[in-house]
């Protein structure tokens, strides 16, 4: 059931972000304007939530495996829409913004900072829960996140048609 | 306590998802807009509220692990009904269904009932494909189908939390006759929504 | 505390280089009204020496027309124009555009004094460098600009931020990082207001000079922690912070560029300009702890390297800024 949830999260964020993808300015440079876009696009925050919830509910090993591979994976698949622009599928949110708002390495740099400083903050709080209605009150945050996930899906394809 | 735990993800959830939107307040607007009008919908229709509530009332009467598993059900499968109405799936008697799942669902707790777990989740999961399908397609135009979803989810959340809280006094005697009574009258109105959605 | 956030001051470190090269003092645009269609115009930009300036010019509302022509001066580390224009029927309704802003890294405050006292401030930042004006700004519109200027200061001044992490590297104990921040926090307020209100100036490039070395001072002291020696600072940080957090001070007064403003909005400016910073500065430091403990709950065993990372970069970062600052200000204004 967790699995299949996972995979209906990721499913979604997979398919190709809409056009109208925004463009976070905060006029603090473009580090900031990546920590901002993280920070305020939730088709890419809450798919790295759920993640960290996910990884966090495993234990700390699981913690740190997601802790580093799951920024420097951002940024790679960025770096990578950066030179193409390809629709791969990933970080195909923060590809959108990037051409669009010109700040190039630096703004990817910047997303990958407040990656790796939310799936930091989640992961550990679920790691440090111990109570067995916390961690499940975490597993419910997951199937939430799953419902949006699949109502999302359910945006994209009317969007498509 | 265990109510608490809801809560608390949830609270969880809705500040880290809002927790730098005021830096760059003037670009999110349609977002915002669409995750508070995600948030107000399930709210605006009572035939929902008492229907999710009863959920959370029925999980408190049946103790752990349906406490939990229901408002996990109800939200999941709400959301593929939210996404069949999306893909343009249409669902007959959708108001009767509503209608319907109030009024069944106010019978099982004012019974008190005790199926099997997964005939529990099953009666709790038909129902919610009929309030995700109602209720998923209701997007005001220009706001953002992702942060509406995202409220309308909290939303649809809290409310079973409400009525797993309000359970809580099932630990009483009193109390526990009380929510049969809400149980009794959730069924009644969902009568009255009955003859309105046929007449 | 010693085995923090190796990965967050790389990526500190990453956008040092830009964040030093931000011209922190924002222009300044006054605008008073003089008679019924008149108004005296000051325009002040940023200036390094007496010859080079920020290449921002401002762009009055359509149908100004100049009744005396601008004059220029270069004064202690900005430029100064001054002229008079006549519009008919008044300024509001007008869009003031500042060109050259959009690619530059500075603000732009813009100040309006109506002769029957109302007043209008805007904050014009590199992605809407233009507004529109409607009259009067609220009250509530001109303190969220100083807020906002005051949070956007800190999160800019890197080496403010540095200073701080060196910090929070050196103290031992919570009720020792409590004293610690608060020392800091009292003693560039203290500064702050003085400088804003006129009393003391310190000028800009031994004082930027003085806040590197600050940084660079910190570096030898974070070894001594990882020796497990001891020091007048390690027994004593939060003497340290309030002697360095002096100087800061100073270093925040030239964000907030109070020659400008209107003698009624200076302790408004001043308090809501200090809280954004405060706000800034406590923002970072609870975002560091809880990251330390996330790491700690994570059961990250960090490289040597990575634990002497934070260390090595306020060090190195320190005395970087201390060589490159010192030489700016021996080279003197040409």
């Amino acid at each position: 059931m967790r699995r299949a949830a996972l995979a209906v999260v990721l499913a979604t964020f997979l398919l190709p972000a809409r056009a109208d993808a925004q463009l976070v300015t905060t006029g603090l440079g473009p580090v900031y304007d990546g920590i901002g876009h993280l920070l305020t696009t939730p088709e890419d925050l809450v798919p790295a939530l759920a993640l960290a919830l996910y990884a966090g509910l495993r234990g700390p090993r699981a913690g740190r495996r997601a802790l580093f591979l799951l920024p420097p994976a951002w940024f790679l698949g960025g770096l990578v829409g950066l030179r193409s622009p390809m629709t791969i599928a990933f970080p195909l949110a923060a590809i959108s913004f990037l051409a669009g708002a010109d700040s190039g390495v630096r703004g990817l740099i910047g997303i990958a900072v407040a990656l790796f400083v939310v799936v930091a903050l989640a992961a550990a709080l679920v790691v440090a829960l111990e109570r067995p209605w916390k961690r499940i009150a975490a597993r419910v945050a997951g199937s939430w996140i799953a419902a949006v996930g699949l109502l999302l899906l359910g945006w994209r394809l009317r969007g498509a048609r | 306590m265990r109510s608490r735990s809801f809560a608390q993800a949830a609270l969880a959830l809705i500040v880290l998802s809002l927790a730098a939107t005021p830096a760059c307040a003037h670009v999110e607007r349609g977002q915002a807009a669409g995750f508070l009008a995600g948030l107000h919908h399930p709210i605006s229709g009572l035939d929902h509220v008492l229907a999710m509530v009863s959920v959370g009332l029925w999980g408190a009467q049946l103790g752990p692990p349906a406490v939990w598993l229901l408002p996990v059900t109800f939200p999941m499968v709400m959301a593929i009904g939210g996404f069949i109405g999306l893909i343009g799936v249409p669902l007959p008697g959708v108001e009767v269904g509503i209608a319907l799942s109030a009024i069944l669902l106010g019978f099982v707790v004012a019974r008190e009932a005790r199926p099997p777990l997964g005939l529990a989740a099953a009666l709790v999961g038909i129902f919610a494909i009929f309030h995700g399908h109602a209720h998923g397609t209701e997007l005001p135009p220009g706001q953002s189908g992702l942060t509406y979803s995202i409220g309308f989810v909290i939303a649809t959340g809290l409310l079973h939390v409400t009525g797993i809280t309000i359970g809580l006094v099932h630990r009483w005697r009193a109390g526990r006759i009380a929510i049969r009574v809400a149980g009794g009258l959730v069924a009644a109105s969902g009568l009255v929504f009955l003859w309105r959605a046929v007449a | 505390m010693k085995r923090a956030l190796p990965l967050l001051v790389a990526a500190l470190a990453a956008f040092a280089p830009r964040a030093s090269a931000h011209e922190v003092r924002p222009a300044y645009l006054e605008l008073r009204q003089t008679g019924e269609d008149t108004f005296d115009v000051l325009w002040k930009v940023p200036a390094s020496g007496d010859d080079l300036r920020l290449g921002l010019y401002v762009g009055l509302p359509d149908g100004c027309t100049k009744l005396t022509e601008p004059r220029g001066v270069f004064v202690a580390g900005s430029y100064a124009e001054r002229w008079r224009v006549k519009r008919l029927g008044g300024l509001s309704g007008g869009t003031i555009h500042i060109a050259g802003l959009a690619g530059s890294q500075t603000d732009v405050l813009i100040h309006i004094h109506y002769s029957d006292g109302r007043s209008e401030t805007h904050l014009l930042r590199p992605d809407t460098p233009w507004v529109k004006l409607s009259g009067a700004s609220s009250m509530g519109g001109r303190a969220l600009a100083y807020l906002r200027l005051g949070i956007e200061h800190i999160l800019l001044g890197v080496d403010h931020l540095l200073f701080v992490l060196g910090l929070l590297l050196i103290v031992g104990n919570r009720w020792m990082l409590i004293k610690t921040i608060t020392a800091f926090t009292l003693a560039h307020s203290l500064t702050l207001a003085i400088a804003t209100l006129g009393y003391a100036h310190a000028p800009l490039a031994p004082l930027n000079a003085a806040i590197a070395l600050s940084i660079l001072f910190l570096g030898p002291e974070i070894v001594r922690v990882w020796r497990g020696e001891t020091s007048f600072t390690i027994r004593h940080p939060w003497i340290v912070a309030f002697a360095f957090g002096l100087l800061h001070g100073f270093g925040f007064a030239s964000g907030l560029n109070s020659m400008g403003l209107p003698k009624a909005e200076i302790p408004l400016a001043l308090f809501l300009f200090n809280v954004g910073v405060e706000i800034g500065q406590l923002g970072f430091v609870l975002m560091i702890l809880r990251l330390e403990r996330s790491f700690r709950l994570l059961e990250i065993r960090w490289p040597r390297f990575a634990l002497a990372l934070p260390g090595y970069t306020v060090g190195v970062l320190g005395a970087y800024w201390t060589i490159q600052r010192a030489a700016m200000m021996l080279a003197g204004p040409r």
